[in-house]
């Protein structure tokens, strides 16, 4: 019994959860550019909706979620007070549309394939991805 | 020789001509995603440096069929897609046309990027493509001319630059002649260009 409960201690928060991460990328861009925008499928396998409170990484200063939007021929890209998925349904992240935005560096760019990403939900778990840099096309 | 043999000749050789420029030159123009002006339209006149500090004026434009894509390197979202699609729809150029087709990408950001800075960027996605800076106060009357919008919209941490996604063409002529709106497909630009080209 204790090897059980101590087994559960160490399972990862996120398999905790009731929101799971899928399908995260970064689009990659030239090293020159201080800003990374991430795509990713956020599942919520509960009744209830859920919100990520907070999204952070070690490899950037800032993380918003945001929104690029084509309205009369314009694109324009507006940050979002935060992510929320309805209960038992999904939230879409891709190109042109809801993303993350990376901003401001702590660390030099061009050496990374993956960039970590941490999502602190609602009821304090964290769920940690390590997300691949790779080409939009 | 007959009297008659010269006009004769002359006449066969208008026929002929008349016949190989209908033949290769089609007198109908099938485009898909574009928009084409039938009277092409005088480019305003500019003068700003390309991402080698050159002068890129007008008679850039010329002798070439030059796409022109406006946005900005602190952009991660839409313009790196943009210019893949660009550099995917130029690959699938035949090689002649290829050479006559220049892409050519303008800040509207042109504050935080340098033409050092959008040197290291456009290069980034093609050797080829072309990189152009203008001041603010020289750019903003080109742009209004030519319909293309952008303004800064701050946030917390920055500020972001809404932009237009329409990607200008310029005839080998140096004029305005068509526009593809977003979104775009690399196939079917390179088949509205090849058209374009075919036309012309």
């Amino acid at each position: 019994m204790k090897i059980l409960f101590l087994s559960l201690l160490l399972l990862p928060f996120s398999l905790w959860a009731e929101i799971s991460i899928n399908n995260i990328w970064i689009k990659n861009a030239p090293p020159v550019v201080p800003v990374r925008a991430a795509y990713l499928t956020l599942v919520n396998d509960s009744d209830k909706s859920e919100a990520i409170e907070k999204i952070t990484s070690p490899q950037f200063k800032s993380v918003e979620p945001h929104e690029t939007t084509l309205s009369n021929g314009v694109y324009s890209m507006s940050p979002l007070n935060k992510l929320t998925i309805k209960g038992n349904s999904r939230l879409v992240l891709k190109p042109n549309g809801k993303h993350l935005m990376l901003m401001m560096p702590t660390v030099p760019l061009s050496p990374l394939k993956h960039i970590q990403i941490n999502f602190h939900l609602a009821n304090g778990s964290i769920i940690r991805m390590n997300a691949p840099i790779k080409n939009s096309l | 020789m007959n009297k008659l043999a010269l006009p004769l000749i002359a006449i066969a050789a208008l026929i002929g001509g008349f016949l190989i420029s209908n033949t290769f030159a089609p007198n109908k123009l099938t485009i898909k995603n574009a928009t084409w002006f039938t009277k092409p339209m005088a480019m305003p006149t500019f003068s700003f440096k390309d991402h080698n500090l050159k002068e890129f004026d007008n008679n850039r434009l010329k002798g070439k069929w030059s796409i022109l894509f406006f946005g900005y390197t602190n952009c991660p979202d839409v313009c790196p897609d943009s210019l893949n699609m660009l550099r995917t729809m130029v690959a699938q150029l035949e090689p002649d046309l290829k050479r006559k087709v220049q892409i050519i990408f303008i800040t509207v950001d042109p504050e935080r990027d340098t033409p050092e800075k959008l040197k290291q960027y456009i290069t980034f996605f093609n050797k080829g493509f072309i990189g152009v800076h203008s001041s603010l106060k020289n750019l903003e009357p080109f742009t209004k001319r030519l319909g293309i919008m952008h303004y800064i919209q701050k946030t917390k941490m920055m500020y972001n630059v809404s932009h237009s996604g329409n990607m200008l063409v310029i005839n080998p002529n140096g004029k305005y002649n068509a526009v593809f709106s977003p979104p775009h497909d690399a196939e079917q630009m390179a088949l509205d260009i090849t058209a374009m080209e075919a036309y012309f």
